[in-house]
């Protein structure tokens, strides 16, 4: 803990001491006034907190560069740079190369996305506390001809600029990593809406554009599991979770027998609805959302990822919307369309497997045909 | 003589064809049958497709293992009267040893049409009995197709070895085992003392030459789905 958030931290405890030992001395003190003065005192302690927090961060960048080097500040893409000043001539370049090979990327060649979920992360505008150094020195030539160290050049930058991303941004993190081509990723997420057990993949697949966003897991609803799986679903989910333990005693264990003893699909939600929120994840895969995401960059044109960057309110998909310039329903619709054209060939390779079967048995055929010579015995 | 030679082995046979015949036509329908239980009933009162994906998937294996068990079995069938008479008949035949083998070959093949006839009504009565939900799809003559070649070609491959002599088939099997166990456990224990190049594995090389494309086994490793999307 610094000296900051001691002096703030103390500064509370010493207070609740000095109260406390004030009671003592005189014998009574109502508890709830104590209360209501802890109340009245408890956003003075966290504004003190909170300046100790920025004053340890300023002080910790202070402390960099004043012992280390000087520091820099540069605006590259859509990112603020601090870096140290002796290496700003090779990190600026670096970035913006970087920048501009990604960029170039999102507009012509998809596929080639991985590592730009960490720049979506970092899309936040107050994201500009960096220290950066670790990759400095790499110059431009080498940066073109190495396309790993531009991926773990971005993957560092994002980790560090990424931790101020605003909580609606977080159904972005982590989609845009693709691997495969793109008629592979779609055919696999056809497959996952008509097989998937989510109630939400189903009624997508059947056209339902609010269970595709639903199912997405980009639509903003306060008990979202509830809608993402049928009442049955969500029963079969949670019923095992009802250890004995939980049946015997406890505050829940009203709801959990009648979970597991009555199968109550309405008790089971009940039972489980302190931890679904925290332990459910959105019905549709990794693979499936990233295909929207990148959709969305795709179907907006150039500069769409920029536009992204530029737009400030909202919802995660009506940022996407916005930044492709269509409605959130067109945009769905869209995703949807592209992924059901892309129903997979699942009987691809029968007809050469066929053929070779068939000369295998010819072969075998006539080995068995052959005369006694073939026999070693 | 060829019906000679097709009486003899539906002789010898039909107690087993029965019973692959049955098991034919059962597994197609043994692997729906759960899905008529109310658990997998929507409440739209359809089968949902994961349920119906998922069921199949689980009683997948035992396609292929029927496939080579009616292959071998109608193999090591068709030289056995040979091998235990010492070949006397054949040799009394008028006929040469590529003709005779064929005659045999042919009437085993033609056995084995009984169970993956059955296996084919089978498949047709499990579809029919089944409403699929949007997005899923019926492959029962894909399905059958591979049925017949899978089992075509283990009843060949098998045929193939139990028309030489024992001592053939001890060294071709001898030379299998040794390629995939033995290169294994040599590759296994040489990996300890010296260090060897990664994925060069002989085992799995050889492995991977007989599963895949154009493998000769690479039939019973495909798709074996009757319901896909």
């Amino acid at each position: 803990m610094s000296r900051r958030r001691a002096r703030a931290a103390c500064g509370l405890s010493c207070l609740l001491a000095t109260l406390g030992g004030a009671g003592h001395a005189v014998a009574q003190i109502d508890e709830s006034a104590l209360l209501e003065e802890l109340e009245r005192l408890s956003p003075v302690y966290d504004e003190a907190v909170r300046r100790a927090d920025v004053a340890d961060s300023l002080e910790t960048l202070e402390e960099y560069s004043a012992l280390t080097f000087e520091v820099d500040t540069t605006a590259v893409g859509p990112f603020f740079l601090i870096t140290r000043g002796d290496q700003t001539n090779d990190l600026v370049p670096t970035a913006r190369a970087a920048w501009a090979i990604y960029d170039a990327y999102l507009d012509d060649r998809p596929t080639a996305l991985d590592g730009i979920h960490l720049w979506l992360q970092v899309a936040d505008r107050r994201a500009r506390r960096v220290p950066l150094a670790a990759d400095g020195g790499t110059n431009l030539r080498s940066l073109h001809s190495q396309r790993e160290r531009v991926r773990r050049f971005a993957e560092q930058l994002g980790r560090q600029l990424g931790e101020a991303l605003p909580a609606e941004h977080q159904r972005l993190m982590g989609i845009l990593r693709l691997h495969g081509a793109r008629d592979e990723r779609l055919s696999f997420v056809y497959r996952e809406l008509v097989v998937s057990n989510d109630r939400v993949a189903g009624s997508c697949f059947e056209g339902d554009l609010d269970d595709c966003r639903r199912g997405l897991g980009l639509q903003d609803e306060a008990t979202w599991w509830e809608s993402w799986y049928g009442p049955e679903r969500l029963r079969l989910r949670i019923q095992p979770r009802v250890t004995a333990t939980l049946r015997g005693a406890g505050e829940r264990a009203e709801t959990a027998s009648a979970c597991w003893e009555a199968e109550s699909a309405d008790a089971c939600l009940a039972f489980a609805s302190t931890w679904m929120e925290a332990e459910s994840y959105p019905p549709f895969s990794f693979g499936a959302r990233e295909s929207f995401v990148e959709y969305a960059l795709r179907s907006g044109g150039e500069g769409t990822y920029q536009d992204l960057m530029a737009v400030e309110a909202g919802t995660a998909i009506e940022r996407l919307a916005e930044a492709a310039g269509t409605s959130v329903d067109e945009l769905t619709a869209g995703w949807r369309d592209e992924v059901l054209a892309n129903r997979p060939d699942v009987m691809e390779g029968t007809a050469r497997t066929r053929w070779a079967t068939l000369s295998w048995v010819l072969v075998l055929l006539a080995f068995s045909m052959r005369s006694t010579r073939w026999r070693l015995g | 003589m060829f019906r000679q030679i097709l009486y003899t082995q539906w002789k010898s046979a039909k107690i087993g064809l029965g019973i692959l015949a049955v098991a034919g036509f059962g597994l197609p329908l043994m692997a729906i049958q759960d899905l008529t239980q109310p658990v997998y009933i929507s409440t739209q009162g359809e089968v949902t497709a994961d349920v119906i994906f998922s069921s199949w998937q689980l009683w997948l294996p035992f396609f292929p293992a029927l496939a080579g068990l009616a292959g071998v079995g109608l193999a090591l069938n068709a030289w056995n009267w040979d091998h235990k008479t010492g070949h006397i008949y054949s040799l009394s035949l008028p006929v040469t040893r590529w003709e005779y083998a064929l005659l045999k070959a042919a009437a085993g093949a033609l056995l084995l049409m009984i169970p993956v006839g059955m296996l084919a009504i089978g498949s047709f009565t499990a579809v029919a009995a089944l409403e699929l939900p949007n997005g899923l799809h019926a492959y029962p003559a894909q399905f059958i197709g591979r049925f017949l070649l899978a089992s075509l070609l283990v009843y060949m491959f098998w045929f193939a070895l139990a028309s030489s002599t024992m001592k053939t088939v001890g060294i071709i099997l001898g030379v299998f085992l040794t390629l995939t166990i033995g290169g294994q456990i040599t590759w296994d224990i040489l990996d300890n003392f010296i260090t060897l190049p990664g994925g060069a594995d002989p085992a799995d090389w050889f492995f991977a030459r007989m599963v895949e494309w154009p493998g000769p086994f690479n039939v019973l490793f495909g798709n074996w789905m009757l319901i896909d999307v």
